[in-house]
This record gives structure tokens, C-alpha cells and sequence, in this order.
């Protein structure tokens, strides 16, 4: 039994452990809408696009750079040192910090350029290291599509406190000011994230068997799923972020383009746990491909703000069903590749896709239209190779890795850290029992349910 | 090992453009910002007094494109105390149009639109510069700029036949 204040807290940032990475997000979240709104003040609205593109093309290759080194790096970095991610997590936010800083001194000259670009690679390791910590911290604790979800929830409503916040610094100071407001947030990021470094990271496993379960077609199926997902919301923005500039479209609707993308997120990470419940992983992911296709479309055929907003908040919410839908899959398919190392590769992979993305968006210099509907195009595409895909995988039929013992004990690990201890004690002890079913299906789990409370009825012995 | 190299070779590139990129300077004797600023100087609104936001002047490209990005900035920031300007590429971006044929759409409320050719690299270092009053009306000038001892200063304004913004080219 737990009280309303402790169910709400769990709600919010978790039980303890994963708490921590929680609220270090949410100031996370915040910190970036501060330096999102910031930006409204910068050299980048004055000039033309034009002009200004082939500095971004530049500076988002040289963004590549970073990432091409980490992709195979990282993953070993990570099981090497201990409590490194919480010390990387910790140095994203004092570099952050500082850049906030030296970028207040610079909104309207021409260094903004290298400093935005280096706040958004150190910005995108900051995502690798998180992603990478998740799992450790969620490990037989806690479902991690929950925890995933509930990353995604808290950071945008601290990132909706903090965009009012900002606003209000934007429009009765500037820019820069709302920046030294940016790097505060950033230590109080950094002072939070402190508490992670003594995080341990689990033993390295067999490096076949982490192989072997990512070989598996359906994983790696998901796998180019996401990418693609993450490749089209990196084209998207910065796509629509120049056709916007080219028309001399107010700061704001920027704004909103993010905006949109963050709502999208949160509704994803909202709809994802019901979804997980009515469908497949790899239902999910197909829906999450097929949904912004079809909103893309609509756009490219009926272009204007409102369907462009529209566009980039259901690509926001694909990503995020698609992303839960990873983590399922994972959690279910590839507990042995379940870790930080692999995790922190995965992301990297993400990362470069969307930077990848995003440079042909800037390259590209197609009519908003025709950006647009290439982008709805491409979906359809990885749409139907996916689906495709998991029509033959059916065939095969993957079996879950983890035997019904070790799933009911996990289980038990979660109602312990719920503080469920009778529930957890009569968990682990079932876990113990030899009489576990051969083959379950729907029927059979129904049947058992209503017979055990048939004999739970009173006057039944 | 391949894919590792592959990964080296991409990131070395891309480090090598962008210290290429930082190191770039231009020209020596290259028309440089100030010139501009002396060109545009002369057809700028009123500046803003104390307390008022500065009027906005959008700055639209005549003929071979927008001025580059070093410049654009140099530009913006000499004259950032007095004017809001604005580099667009399209003029349709700074003149409000209610349709395309709309031939009488004026420029934005409180906002100045003017067109700015490149200035010849060589003397007689001259520019057209258009002063817009609505999508199809414009003055046009030539001017002539001298440079003494880094410093640019307008010799000479003269009147020239001005060219259709939007609507007919």
C-alpha cells in the first residue's frame, strides 16, 4: 500500500536511483529551453539564409567529427570506467555552462557559429551518455520503457515551466541574459548530475551472446527503424528552419518548431505504454513510420505553419513510441545487449544519423515542398521494407531469452523497489516453484486468472 | 579495421574543412564592410532616439546575390546602435504582398526595404543602391565610394532608372 504523495513522487522522477537521472534531465530540459529561447536574440535571424548556410553546413560537418570518433569508442569507454557516464554527464553541463557564457558575449557576431555547434555536440553527448546510464540504473529495478517514458514526461514539463520563464527574461531583457540564465541552470545541471558518478556499471557480457542478439533480424530491423526516424526529424528541422528564415518568418515560429517536436515527444511518451499494451514492438514502429509519412504528405501538399508544426509534432511523437518501442523490444529480445555500453553505441548511431540528416537539409536547398514531401517519401519506403521485414520474421517466431523464473524474479526486484514487499516475496517465491506452464497463450492466462479468483471468493476454502 | 579507417578519414576531413574554414581571411584590398556601411549610411531612415526601438531596414540583394556572411555581420553590427537591419534574400520576404500580382503592396509598417548591388572591387568603386517604397517603385542611385587610408566615404550620388522588385522582373 503506498500513500498519494510517494505515488505521485514515483510518477514524476521515479523511484530512487533512476530519481536522480530523473531531475537531472528535467534541469537538463530546462537549461536547453533557456538556450533555445536565447537564440531569438542571435546574429542567425539578421542575416539571410542564404549566407548563413554554408556556415552551418560547415559547422554541422564538423559536428560529424565528434561522433565518427565516439561511435566505436564510446561503448568500451564506458564499461572501462567506473562511474564515467556520471562524470561525462557531469562535464556536458559545465562545458554547456561555459559555452552559455562565452555565447552571451557573441549573439551578434560571427563566433555565434562555432559556439552553437559546440553546444550541439556537447549537447548530443550529453543524450549518448543518458541513454547509456538508463538501463544501468533501471536493471532489475524497473521496467525501462517506463522509465524511458518518464525521462521524456518530467523534461518536458520542466521545459514548459522553463520556456515561460525564459520568454519573460527574453522580452523584458535580451538574449544574452536569458544565456546567463542558461549557464546557471547549467551548474545547477552539473551539481545534480554529481550525484550519478558513483553509479556502477554492470559486468561486461559474453561479447558473442551480445552479438547474437543483435543479429537477430527483428532487432535490427527496429535498429534502421530508428535511425531512419531520427535521420527525418534532424532533415525536418533544419529543412523547415531555413524555409522558415527565407520568409522571413518571425523568431517565434522557430520557437514553435521546437516546441512542436518537444510536445510531440511527451505525447509519444504518453502514448507509448498504451500502445505497448494494444500492439506489437514492431507494430508500434510501424505505425511510427507510416503516421509522419502520411502527416508530411499533408504538409507538402497543403503547406503552410500550421501543417508544418503539425509534421514536426508527429515526428516528435513517432520518435518517441519508436524509441519506447526500441527499448521494449530490447528488454524482451536482447536482455544481454540491454546495457550501457551497447545502448551508448545505439545512440551514437542515432546521433550521426540526425547530424547526417541535417547537413543534406542545409545542402539540399530544395523548395520547402519538395523537402517535405522526399521526407514522406522516405518514410513510406522504410515503412513498407520494416513491415515487410516482420512479415517473414513471424516465421521464425523468436522466443523470449530470459526463462519465466528469471522474468518473475525482475518483476519482483520492481514491486520491492515499489515497496510492494508482499507482492515481491510472493513473486520470488512462485519464481522458486518447479510447475511453470509449457506453452501460454491468451485463453490459457485467462482461465488460470478467473480460476484462482473463483477460489478466492468468500465461503471457498 | 576498414570501417575504422573509414571513420578516421571522414573525421580528419572534416576537422581539416574546419580549420581551413577558421583560418580563411580575405583578400587584400578587398572592398570590406565599411564600405557598405558608408553606401547604406546615406539612404538609412531616421535613427532611433533614446528609449525607442531602432527602425528596421531590410537590406534585399541586387544582382549577383546576397553580400557574404563576414560582411553581412560587419555591417549589421557598425550599424546595430541606431538601425535594426536585416539581410534578406527574397524582397518578397521584407515587402508585405497580399497576393503576387499585387503591384501596390507596400513595405512592412515601420520598416525600410532597400536594395544594395556589390561594390566593384576596382575604382571607380560604385554600387546601385534602390530605396523601395512599394513592391513596384523604387529610386535608384549610383554611388560612388572612395577609400583614404582604410577609411570609405560616398564622392558621389546619381540618380539611374530603377528596377522592378516583384511582379514582372
Amino acid at each position: 500500500v503506498t500513500d498519494e504523495p510517494g505515488a505521485a513522487r514515483r510518477w514524476l522522477i521515479g523511484p530512487p536511483g533512476i530519481a536522480r537521472l530523473t531531475v537531472t534531465h528535467c534541469v537538463h530540459g530546462a537549461a536547453e529551453t533557456f538556450f533555445a529561447v536565447s537564440m531569438a536574440g542571435s546574429i542567425f535571424f539578421s542575416v539571410s539564409p542564404e549566407a548563413a548556410r554554408p556556415r552551418v553546413l560547415l559547422f554541422l560537418t564538423l559536428t560529424l567529427a565528434p561522433f565518427l570518433v565516439m561511435a566505436p569508442l564510446f561503448g568500451p569507454l564506458v564499461e572501462r570506467l567506473r562511474g564515467g557516464l556520471g562524470v561525462a554527464i557531469t562535464g556536458t553541463f559545465i562545458v554547456r555552462a561555459g559555452l552559455a557564457l562565452m555565447l552571451a558575449g557573441n549573439l551578434r557576431t560571427l563566433l555565434l557559429f562555432p559556439l552553437a555547434f559546440a553546444f550541439l555536440v556537447t549537447a548530443k553527448s550529453y543524450t549518448v551518455a543518458r541513454n547509456a546510464l538508463m538501463p544501468t540504473l533501471a536493471r532489475g529495478r524497473e521496467d525501462l520503457v517506463s522509465v524511458s517514458s518518464r525521462l521524456a514526461r518530467s523534461a518536458t514539463m520542466a521545459s514548459s515551466v522553463a520556456a515561460v520563464a525564459a520568454t519573460v527574461l527574453y522580452t523584458t531583457l535580451d538574449g544574452a541574459r536569458v544565456l546567463q540564465a542558461a549557464s546557471v541552470v547549467y551548474v545547477a545541471g552539473a551539481l545534480v548530475a554529481g550525484r550519478l558518478r558513483g553509479t556502477p556499471i554492470e559486468p561486461r557480457a559474453a561479447q558473442a551472446e551480445v552479438v547474437r542478439e543483435l543479429e537477430q533480424g527483428t532487432v535490427t530491423d527496429a535498429i534502421w527503424a530508428m535511425t531512419a526516424l531520427r535521420a527525418a526529424i534532424g532533415f525536418t528541422l533544419f529543412h523547415v528552419t531555413f524555409s522558415l528564415r527565407a520568409e522571413e518568418a518571425p523568431a517565434w515560429t522557430i520557437g514553435a518548431l521546437i516546441a512542436a517536436n518537444g510536445l510531440g515527444s511527451f505525447v509519444g511518451s504518453v502514448l507509448a505504454p498504451i500502445a505497448r499494451r494494444r500492439m506489437s514492438e514492431h507494430r508500434m514502429i510501424t505505425v511510427a513510420l507510416i503516421a509522419p509519412a502520411v502527416m508530411t504528405t499533408v504538409a507538402g501538399l497543403a503547406l503552410d505553419l500550421v501543417t508544418l508544426l503539425a509534421a514536426v509534432g508527429v515526428l516528435g511523437i513517432s520518435g518517441s513510441i519508436a524509441r519506447r518501442a526500441l527499448d521494449a523490444l530490447f528488454q524482451r529480445q536482447a536482455p544481454h545487449a540491454r546495457r550501457g555500453s551497447v545502448y551508448a553505441w545505439l545512440e551514437t548511431r542515432f546521433e550521426l544519423a540526425w547530424v547526417i540528416a541535417a547537413c543534406l537539409a542545409v545542402a539540399s536547398q530544395v523548395a520547402t515542398w519538395v523537402g517535405v514531401i522526399a521526407l514522406a517519401g522516405f518514410l513510406v519506403v522504410v515503412a513498407i521494407v520494416h513491415a515487410r521485414q516482420q512479415f517473414r520474421m513471424r516465421l521464425l517466431e523468436p522466443r523470449p531469452i530470459l526463462s519465466l523464473p528469471e522474468r518473475l524474479l525482475d518483476r519482483a526486484e520492481s514491486l520491492w523497489e515499489e515497496q510492494a514487499y508482499d507482492e515481491a516475496i510472493a513473486l520470488a517465491r512462485a519464481a522458486q516453484t518447479r510447475d511453470f506452464p509449457r506453452s501460454a497463450d491468451a485463453a490459457t492466462a485467462r482461465e488460470a486468472i478467473e480460476a484462482a479468483r473463483e477460489s478466492l471468493r468468500p465461503g471457498r476454502d | 579495421m576498414g570501417c575504422r579507417r573509414l571513420r578516421a578519414a571522414l573525421a580528419f576531413g572534416a576537422l581539416t574543412l574546419g580549420l581551413l574554414a577558421c583560418t580563411a581571411r580575405s583578400e587584400p584590398g578587398a572592398v570590406t564592410a565599411d564600405a557598405y556601411v558608408a553606401a547604406l549610411s546615406e539612404f538609412l531612415p531616421d535613427a532611433a532616439v533614446a528609449n525607442e526601438d531602432p527602425p528596421i531596414v531590410y537590406v534585399v540583394p541586387i544582382g549577383d546575390g546576397a553580400l557574404d556572411l563576414d560582411t553581412q555581420v560587419a555591417v549589421i553590427d557598425a550599424l546595430a546602435e541606431r538601425w535594426d537591419v536585416h539581410f534578406v534574400d527574397d524582397a518578397q520576404a521584407a515587402i508585405k504582398a497580399d497576393d503576387d500580382d499585387d503591384d501596390d503592396a507596400e513595405p512592412r509598417g515601420e520598416t525600410y526595404v532597400l536594395g544594395i548591388g556589390t561594390i566593384k572591387a576596382v575604382p571607380p568603386h560604385t554600387v546601385r543602391i534602390e530605396q523601395y517604397t512599394d513592391a513596384s517603385r523604387s529610386q535608384a542611385h549610383r554611388v560612388t565610394l572612395v577609400e583614404h587610408n582604410g577609411t570609405w566615404r560616398i564622392d558621389s550620388v546619381a540618380m539611374v532608372e530603377p528596377e522592378v522588385l516583384v511582379g514582372d522582373g
